[in-house]
């Protein structure tokens, strides 16, 4: 048995959170510095996804699909069935997607400045280390007409906070924009400090 | 087992969002040998570290790693299928 081979048994171990304090810690030098465990690791994280769902999802008060869609939605009555993939995911895990309406084209100008500004790749690279030591991390991919995008919701040990990412979804129609909304047991609520970034909703 | 993930019984509960995903892993839970459930259980939902669980249950350590990673195996095969329900 060779020294790898530990690492190689205790993969999915790692992978689950079920190493000692100590352990973890090596096996979390040893990742960083070993591309096949790095791969395997993250595989195994990528197959487990879903398993938190063995968790009955929250239950919804009654009614709060109808006023998802009447209320929120109404404004694009039309195209709602584009987003039920995306609220349905987002609301299993205790945080709904929605579009709001607001004025667009200051937005997409914001956006575009945004895109541009220096801090942005160190945004980015910040935000990559985070979900790298994140102890969870859930992700889902959204696909629609001529885009890919996704979520990602992780806990940062660092910061001990529970962070949502929505990324690469199609900038937001002429009137309106992105906003998150967490499923309570009070309901639907607005995240009200949520940014107004438009082109997509921000970090 | 108490504090175990289990299928709420609401009357509304296909309107749910996640709920075929719940279903889908729920079932697959349910369908693991008793012993590998119990391990994955204590595992990935009491949050228990492959040492503790062996304390907890009276087994080597070795056996609980085996019990999980043969219990994995199968749950990776109905998890895989889930990420066709989004996209």
């Amino acid at each position: 048995m060779t020294a790898h081979d530990w690492y190689v048994d205790n993969r999915l171990a790692f992978a689950t959170r079920m190493l000692e304090g100590k352990e973890e810690s090596v096996f979390a030098n040893h990742v960083s510095r070993c591309i096949d465990c790095r791969a395997a690791v993250a595989q195994l994280e990528r197959d487990l996804t879903w398993l938190p769902m063995g968790v009955a999802p929250v239950p919804l008060r009654p009614g709060l699909t109808h006023d998802l869609m009447h209320g929120v939605l109404h404004q694009r009555r039309t195209r709602w069935w584009q987003w039920t993939p995306a609220l349905a995911a987002a609301a299993a895990l205790v945080v709904a997607l929605a579009v709001w309406t607001e004025t667009a084209s200051r937005d997409r100008r914001a956006a575009e400045r945004a895109g541009s500004a220096p801090g942005t790749a160190a945004r980015h690279r910040g935000l990559a280390l985070a979900i790298l030591g994140a102890e969870r991390v859930l992700q889902e991919t959204v696909r629609g007409p001529g885009y890919k995008g996704g979520f990602l919701l992780f806990y940062d040990q660092d910061t001990e906070r529970w962070n949502v990412v929505v990324h690469d979804l199609p900038p937001a129609r002429a009137g309106e924009e992105y906003r998150l909304w967490f499923v309570t047991d009070r309901g639907l609520l607005p995240d009200r400090n949520c940014g107004r970034t438009a082109g997509g909703p921000r970090s | 087992m108490n504090g175990e993930p289990v299928a709420a019984a609401e009357p509304d509960e296909a309107g749910t969002p996640g709920w075929h995903v719940h279903r889908t892993v729920h079932a697959a839970l349910q369908a693991l040998p008793r012993e590998q459930h119990f391990v994955v259980w204590l595992a990935f939902f009491q949050g228990l570290t492959q040492t503790e669980i062996a304390e907890r249950l009276g087994i080597p350590i070795g056996t609980v790693k085996t019990r999980l990673r043969l219990a994995f195996d199968k749950l990776r095969l109905v998890l895989a299928s889930l990420k066709d329900w989004i996209v």
